[in-house]
């Protein structure tokens, strides 16, 4: 018997995020949850899924190698065919392990199994040349960094212009520091979860997590500018841990438990910064899958209780939040199913704390996903901005006088943060509280996030 | 030690019934070898004799995928004496390149076999090495798993 065809799987992976512009975690998992990987070991699931990532993350350096060997343009390659240059080119450029005989050869064998016998010579030829030419291949001159930057680092010009925007409002030397976050994409990121204090503790929490095979550490030293500027870790280490070396998340019984929530970082830090009273009404206008709701519920609970309305835009959407609330046990938030750009005018001054975590571009967790590089088109930015400009005109219609509005975005993006802060602030009644964009690069080991707190007087 | 031909789908000696081992030759021994470095040249994880030419029950199977240390397994005159529960899933076949299909199987087998030295011993397998089991065991009685694939198919259209 011949072993399921692991590159196979990596390429039927790659044809769905591709085509169908599906996420890579969400289409690995369909995959994997199909009948055809019910044989896969772990080893196997693992090698699929480095090399599935592995191939999207660097798909724009791949593509670059390729395009100097092929005497057409890459855009006019059989989309299969060219998949399987792409899963080849990644494994000779940038897998360690892994021969380019054994790249070549599988890449061949793919072709065929694809049924195109007739192209596997040209896939043979273009992959021989790869290897014989990758070290006279040069890279973009430096002088064009941004050109240099795109291509060794896999991030689309459009969103390096973007990101460049985003750090000259912040001052000194924007090359460095535009390297520095390009470079940081390609770190692996720890994954942090909120504890759920309302059932367990953290010492507690970390003791059962090492009993399941995890690693587990405290959440890192974090300072934040925000009024005090006291360090935040002694209030963090009470609520988030960094967890990693599990093979699914969704097997630990912890998680099973509801005893924590995965959250990055950055989320649980600036949260921190968001005030809410004892006995308030919460409205999260985004909120799948639950996150923000969640550590606000939390948050509150360490002094009072508050009840908290989580609404989202589909009936999935909601699903999802109640899947996790109900995980977790928790009972003061409730879910609907409402579009926060439509105005509800029951809603109006009826809140608290407005929670406006918006859809955003998304481009401070291409770590994370790194489809949103291949996916992203500037010309749907307009599109976002006009949802998110709804959702904060909505935001402030439904607070009460005397209210709290967070506005946050996991972008690194003036449009999408500055400028719609400034937005916000055109409302004469609402005054800026807190405002900041953190950074992959500053903060260790965050994704790039956005939040900015308004009192609507 | 010598690699041996993979025989393809088409060959005659696919779909014929193999003979027990009485005794463990010095030619057993070599074909046992020699399947052992076929296996592992061609990247399977089981392969019987009969598709190496050789109409004799032996099995080979190394499915130790799992910790990436190879796990040879011998199987001599192999029966399946007990078999339930369910699995579909993948599979593959040397003799059959560049082709796979979704084929049902039971999910637990025990079979009962000889190895290397004649000493009789059973095993009680699950999942993949169960799917193995069974796939190895139907290249003895000239049955391949495309066969299975129809079958199955038949059978669905039938209900």
């Amino acid at each position: 018997m011949k072993p399921i065809n692991e590159r196979r799987i990596v390429y039927d992976i790659l044809f769905e995020v591709k085509k169908k512009n599906k996420s890579c975690a969400a289409t690995i998992d369909r995959i994997f949850e199909s009948k055809k990987c019910s044989g896969l070991s772990s080893v196997s699931k693992r090698f699929i899924t480095k090399t599935a990532y592995g191939t999207v993350e660097n798909i724009i350096l791949t593509d670059y190698y390729l395009s100097k060997l092929l005497s057409r343009p890459i855009n006019k390659v059989n989309p299969s065919i060219l998949i399987i240059l792409e899963l080849s080119a990644y494994q000779i450029l940038c897998a360690d392990n892994i021969p380019d005989s054994a790249a070549v050869n599988e890449g061949v064998k793919l072709a065929g199994e694809l049924g195109m016998d007739k192209l596997k010579g040209f896939v043979n030829g273009v992959l021989r040349n790869l290897i014989r030419q990758k070290e006279t291949i040069k890279l973009p001159p430096k002088e064009n960094y941004k050109d240099y930057l795109s291509v060794k680092y896999s991030i689309q010009k459009d969103i390096l212009d973007i990101w460049e925007k985003s750090l000259k409002q912040y001052g000194g030397s924007v090359e460095k520091k535009l390297e520095d976050l390009a470079k940081n994409t390609r770190e692996g990121k720890k994954i942090y979860i909120r504890i759920n204090t309302e059932k367990t503790s953290a010492p507690y929490l970390e003791a059962l997590l090492e009993d399941e095979g995890a690693e587990v550490d405290l959440a890192p030293k974090c300072y934040d500018d925000s009024e005090t500027g006291t360090e935040k870790q002694n209030e963090l280490e009470s609520k988030c841990l960094s967890i990693s070396n599990f093979d699914s998340l969704r097997n630990l019984e912890s998680f099973k438990d509801g005893l924590f929530y995965v959250q990055d970082l950055s989320s649980i830090l600036s949260y921190e910064n968001v005030h809410i009273g004892d006995g308030s009404l919460v409205l999260d206008m985004c909120a799948s899958p639950g996150g923000k709701s969640i550590g606000t519920y939390l948050n509150v609970s360490e002094y009072g209780k508050c009840t908290i309305t989580a609404r989202d835009k589909t009936k999935s959407k909601a699903d999802t939040i109640k899947e996790n609330i109900s995980r977790l046990g928790i009972d003061g938030i409730v879910t609907e199913v409402k579009d926060a750009c439509t105005y509800f005018e029951e809603d109006f001054e009826k809140y608290d704390a407005v929670i406006a975590d918006v859809p955003c571009s998304g481009l401070g967790v291409i770590s994370k996903k790194p489809d949103i590089n291949l996916h992203f088109k500037k010309s749907g930015i307009k599109e976002l901005l006009d949802i998110q400009k709804k959702i904060a005109d909505n935001a402030v219609r439904y607070l009460k006088p005397g209210g709290t509005l967070v506005y946050s975005t996991c972008t690194l993006n003036v449009e999408e943060n500055e400028e719609n802060a400034a937005y916000i602030l055109k409302n004469n009644c609402m005054k800026l509280i807190f405002s900041k964009q953190y950074l992959p690069t500053e903060h260790i080991h965050t994704d790039g996030f956005f939040i900015a707190i308004f009192k609507k007087e | 030690m010598a690699l041996r031909e993979i025989r393809i789908v088409g060959d005659e000696i696919l779909r014929k019934k193999s003979r027990e081992v009485k005794e463990v030759t010095p030619r057993i021994k070599e074909l046992i070898s020699d399947m052992f470095e076929t296996l592992y040249k061609e990247e399977g994880v089981g392969l019987a004799a009969p598709q190496v030419g050789v109409l004799r029950r032996v099995v080979v199977i190394d499915a130790g995928v799992e910790e990436d240390v190879k796990k040879p397994m011998v199987f001599i005159n192999p029966v399946i004496i007990e078999m339930d529960g369910e699995q579909t899933g993948e599979e593959g076949c040397l003799s059959v390149p560049d082709k796979s299909c979704e084929v049902r199987r039971a999910e637990h087998v025990v079979v009962e076999a000889f190895d290397e030295d004649m000493n009789p011993f059973s095993i009680d397998a699950h999942g993949l090495i169960a799917r193995c089991l069974q796939h190895e065991i139907d290249h003895l009685e000239g049955i391949l798993y495309i066969d299975r694939v129809k079958e199955q198919e038949a059978e669905e259209k039938g209900e």
